[in-house]
């Protein structure tokens, strides 16, 4: 492979995995905290897209349709927790899964009805819709600007979880449940605000990526199987860890498509089979759980 | 009614169930069609059971065995490679056996939430490779068609719906005097104490992972069995077999039925594809439809058909005190 091309791909990777690190880091938040594999988290990027494009096409502003998109998976993450999570908290576990994986459906469904089964395209905003080239390669700005915002949403979450008032009690939350609560602290608030702010992401995701992924009936399936890779090889720990590990897929998923084309869906899965052979627990995971 | 000794009402009950379900091909040939469709499920969502029910391992990869197992029937039977029943059911078992011995020796390593990731991204894999590399064997979203219905052998042909019907029949109480046979051995009894308390379990002395491991393969084996008829019965396969969509209806089903109860799965199997039949002729949109009732399940009637059925009994039983 030529230089400029491993450049372009390696971009390409970090870019896809920034994207990734919007969907996994409230995933794997809502895991910790809470124990729920929410499988409605990728419903709610393509709906965010969704949103985000309608709002497009109405009032032709980038910037308020990916606060449309957010807003519309923080919605859908609120309703989600308050009516129905709520209700299967501290069951056997696989309560939770049934209900996010019907939910996932009637979304799906509803998406279908509302913005019907062609794909669609969005065109990246017409400032950031120009090519630059870096070291002989030509590469679309909007990806430059994708990874960008990847980088300051996790500086964002690390400074909200590391020095925050409310980043320390959902860090309470997550080692000791039990503690929190007896500490005065409003659990159940916390759990609301938790599902909100990864459903936040998650849609603010779903336009942000529009440009690069599309938009299509069925993407919420492609990307919450990608987030739950990610769960499995990062283990749930660290943000530190969730960004890592959506670079390194990420960057496994674009190479996989140039090197091996006809395997490309794979390469995410060898990975995962390698870290469950070695380290069951995920690579940045505190214990086998 | 409480005089009569309680074997004899479980031999009445099956007695009942026996003639309704040998007088089925009477019905309309829908019905026949239907009622086939729903004992093909019953296995299907009773193997999941043996796993998620009895061995507590919630898994949402059951598909792949099940899509495995139809796939393998319908590449034999279209290119002609092997024409005889029986070799083609075991070839295709023992693909099955091979996919569950190597992913589930991976998906063991992990517990609870985790297996049911691990066992969902496996399902994926499965369904990926039959979409992409393999495309010229399994012909990608278009799928096999044309799959010929087999011969038993000794002139039996099973080309007619009401023989077909009767063949599916005869394998389903096969499966389930298997099912009923395996929970009641020891090992059924190890592995309810595994979903109870595996700590427990370790403690006396038992080899956990296998005991889990053997029951993951046998559920495999069961929903490779499924999908095998499944494969005949319908004569077309395509990815959505292999799709984790239909994992999930698995364990809804047997949600809906009565986790971990023997008789839930066809309960939950016959209520699934009866709304089915239903809803889908009003409406397309079914998988919203779908997820709306599955919701309810669990919100509102989270014991299933089986949890509801033992509350009647059980305040049928108080008021007669």
């Amino acid at each position: 492979m030529e230089l400029p091309v491993i450049i372009s791909q390696v971009l390409n990777g970090i870019a896809f995995g920034m994207l990734l690190f919007l969907l996994a880091a409230g995933l794997s938040l809502m895991f910790g905290l809470m124990g729920i594999v929410n499988l409605a988290h990728g419903s709610y990027f393509m709906v965010g897209g969704y949103v985000g494009l309608t709002t497009l096409e109405a009032t032709d502003s980038f910037l308020l349709s990916i606060a449309a998109g957010a807003a519309a998976g923080a919605l859908l993450g609120f309703l989600t927790e308050r009516f129905f999570m709520r209700r299967v908290y501290g069951l056997h576990g696989h309560e939770s899964i049934l209900l996010t994986f019907a939910l996932s459906l009637v979304l799906s469904d509803f998406s279908l009805f509302l913005w019907t089964g062609t794909p669609q395209w969005v065109q990246p905003p017409s400032l950031l819709d120009f090519s630059f080239s870096l070291l002989g390669a030509t590469y679309p700005a909007y990806r430059v600007v994708i990874i960008l915002v990847g980088i300051a949403v996790f500086v964002g979450l690390y400074w909200f979880q590391e020095r925050t008032l409310w980043g320390a009690i959902v860090r309470a939350g997550v080692d000791d449940k039990e503690m929190a609560t007896g500490l005065g602290i409003n659990i159940p608030l916390v759990f609301t605000m938790v599902f909100c702010l990864g459903a936040f992401l998650a849609g603010f995701g779903g336009f942000v990526g529009s440009p690069i992924l599309g938009l299509h009936i069925g993407l919420d399936v492609e990307v919450i199987m990608l987030a739950l890779a990610v769960v499995i090889v990062g283990g749930i720990g660290s943000l530190t860890g969730c960004l890592t590990t959506c670079l390194l897929l990420g960057m496994s998923d674009t190479l996989g498509k140039v090197l091996w084309p006809n395997y490309a869906s794979l390469t995410i899965y060898l990975v995962v089979v390698i870290v469950l052979l070695v380290k069951p627990a995920g690579l940045f995971g505190k214990e086998a759980k | 009614m409480s005089r009569v000794p309680q074997q004899w009402k479980h031999i009445l009950s099956a007695a009942v169930s026996a003639a309704c379900l040998l007088l089925v091909p009477v019905l309309p040939q829908y019905a026949v069609t239907l009622a086939t469709s729903i004992i093909i499920y019953s296995i299907y969502v009773s193997s999941a059971n043996l796993l998620t029910g009895y061995t507590g391992l919630v898994s949402l990869g059951q598909a792949m065995f099940w899509g495995s197992a139809a796939y393998v029937v319908a590449i034999l039977t279209t290119r002609g490679l092997v024409t005889n029943l029986y070799l083609i059911a075991l070839i295709s078992l023992v693909t099955v056996v091979v996919i569950s011995a190597f992913f589930g020796v991976l998906a063991l390593r992990v517990k609870r939430l985790y297996f049911m990731i691990v066992t969902f991204a496996f399902g994926h894999v499965i369904w990926c490779i039959a979409m992409y590399p393999m495309q010229s064997i399994t012909r990608g979203y278009d799928g096999i068609k044309d799959i010929a219905r087999p011969d038993l052998g000794l002139s039996l042909s099973l080309a007619t719906g009401t023989s077909f019907y009767y063949f599916v029949l005869v394998v389903a109480a096969i499966c389930f005097s298997i099912f009923y046979l395996v929970i009641r051995s020891p090992f059924g009894h190890a592995i309810v104490g595994i979903r109870d308390n595996e700590h427990r379990m370790i403690a006396l002395g038992y080899n956990t992972f296998l005991y889990k491991y053997i029951s993951y393969i046998l559920a495999a084996v069961f929903s490779g069995i499924a999908g095998l008829l499944f494969a005949y019965f319908n004569s077309y396969v395509n990815p959505s077999e292999l799709h984790w969509l239909w994992s999930g209806d698995a364990l809804m089903m047997m949600f809906i039925g009565g986790i971990g109860t023997f008789w839930g799965p066809v309960w939950g199997a016959l209520a699934y594809t009866g709304l089915r039949y239903w809803i889908s002729s009003y409406t397309m949109y079914w998988f919203g439809i779908e997820g709306i009732i599955f919701i309810l399940v669990v919100l509102f009637f989270r014991g299933g058909i089986a949890g509801f059925v033992m509350d009647v009994q059980k305040r049928l039983k108080w008021q007669r005190r």
